[in-house]
């Protein structure tokens, strides 16, 4: 880039100064070089656990896809996995075994439930019966004998025709017909003590 | 070139050697480049750590630049002072490079001691005159040596808008200085 000449004495300036400035100190350089070293090998430990699960999941993968290849990777970790865990299941099965044990007791002792036998598949018929008669106490009114109605027929709504009517005959009233308007005879009045403190109403109904 | 970009790769693996090489390479200039942003030694030495921490976690995540780590360095660099300026409302003035260039330990001639003059004037001018922009893009350009892509790319602008921003910030130190020093600017 090229300037005037007045802004090219700036520039060659500016370019003096460049060798110009504080030097890092010694002892904060020093300081400064260990905190990072320290953080390399931080990160380096991470990205090393990080490798080795890589590796071996790799490994994993390749084990299923080259059986021939003999004991691979994948293969011995997951023996030495399965023994890990049949060990850790036999520690724990020792440990518990009186638990255990009455676990299958009392599953052994809980009784079976019965099953209840269905007879019958179809739903069950329907019984035709008389339906109940009605009996009225005894009264001076004539009373009414209920009709007995014929029992159904199975099917509903059956023939109307078909049904047996009985006619009762209505009883006589025996001279007494029961109380109409204008026969019901007269009560007859009856001389009782009346209670001094009933007093009679006379007059107008005006009096205190 | 062959050597950087072998070690990158063997960095992105995460081998430990190629780690602490680019950490050897880069950590004293991210240091004087966040030392002239950000005045406070133990800030840069911070800034340092954060800057390499992340490029660690960077590469163990898969992550990381793939080309150019010098300009990746200074962008991370970059962006934390930008961040703690901004915490801080910190002005990031360049008095650490006046504080060495007015220690050297000799003794000076005439035309040294015009020079010196001159750098302190402009020194001066980077602090007060320019932009924050201005200022990172100076540093980027002439003091750290970046070309002007590099440059777009640490600060997250255009090519172009870098040019204008240099050329702006280049103008400003001339009248700044002109006016300092007389008419001989």
């Amino acid at each position: 880039m090229e300037f005037e000449p007045e802004e090219q004495e700036i520039v060659d300036l500016l370019t003096k100064l460049r060798n110009d400035g504080g030097n890092y100190p010694r002892k904060l350089l020093a300081s400064r070089r260990q905190a990072y070293l320290s953080q390399i090998a931080s990160i380096g430990a991470g990205i090393g656990i990080g490798a080795g699960i890589k590796t071996v999941a790799k490994a994993s993968k390749a084990g299923t896809t080259a059986h021939a290849s003999g004991i691979s990777a994948s293969s011995l970790i997951e023996t030495v996995l399965v023994g890990a865990i049949v060990v850790q299941a036999s520690i724990v099965a020792y440990n518990y075994r009186d638990n255990i044990a009455e676990f299958f007791k009392s599953v052994s002792s809980i009784p079976t439930a019965v099953s209840i036998p269905v007879t019958g598949s179809s739903l069950p018929e329907i019984d035709a019966s008389e339906s109940p008669t009605l009996t009225l106490p005894p009264t001076n009114t004539p009373s009414v004998t209920a009709t007995t109605v014929p029992p159904l027929s199975g099917s509903e709504g059956g023939d109307t025709a078909a049904q047996d009517t009985t006619v009762t005959e209505t009883p006589k009233p025996n001279d007494n017909n029961g109380n109409h308007f204008g026969q019901t005879p007269r009560p007859t009045r009856e001389n009782k003590n009346v209670s001094p403190t009933k007093t009679k109403k006379t007059g107008n109904g005006n009096n205190p | 070139m062959t050597d950087g970009v072998a070690l990158l790769k063997a960095a992105q693996k995460l081998d430990e050697e190629a780690l602490t090489a680019i950490f050897d390479q880069f950590a004293p200039a991210i240091y004087k480049y966040t030392l002239r942003l950000c005045h406070d030694p133990i800030v840069a030495d911070n800034i340092v750590g954060d800057v390499f921490a992340q490029l660690l976690e960077q590469f163990a995540a898969g992550k990381g630049p793939r080309t150019n780590l010098r300009s990746y360095l200074y962008q991370t660099a970059y962006h934390l002072v930008v961040d703690r300026s901004r915490d801080n409302q910190h002005n990031a003035p360049l008095d650490v490079a006046v504080g060495t260039y007015e220690k050297g330990q000799f003794t000076p001639t005439q035309s040294q001691i015009e020079e010196r003059v001159m750098m302190e004037a402009l020194i001066s001018a980077m602090n007060t005159e320019l932009t924050e922009d201005q200022r990172h893009v100076i540093i980027l350009r002439f003091l750290e040596d970046f070309s002007l892509k590099e440059t777009a790319e640490i600060i997250g602008k255009e090519v172009n808008n870098i040019k204008v921003i240099q050329n702006r910030g280049i103008a400003k130190l001339r009248k700044s200085l002109g006016m300092q020093l007389g008419d001989g600017w």
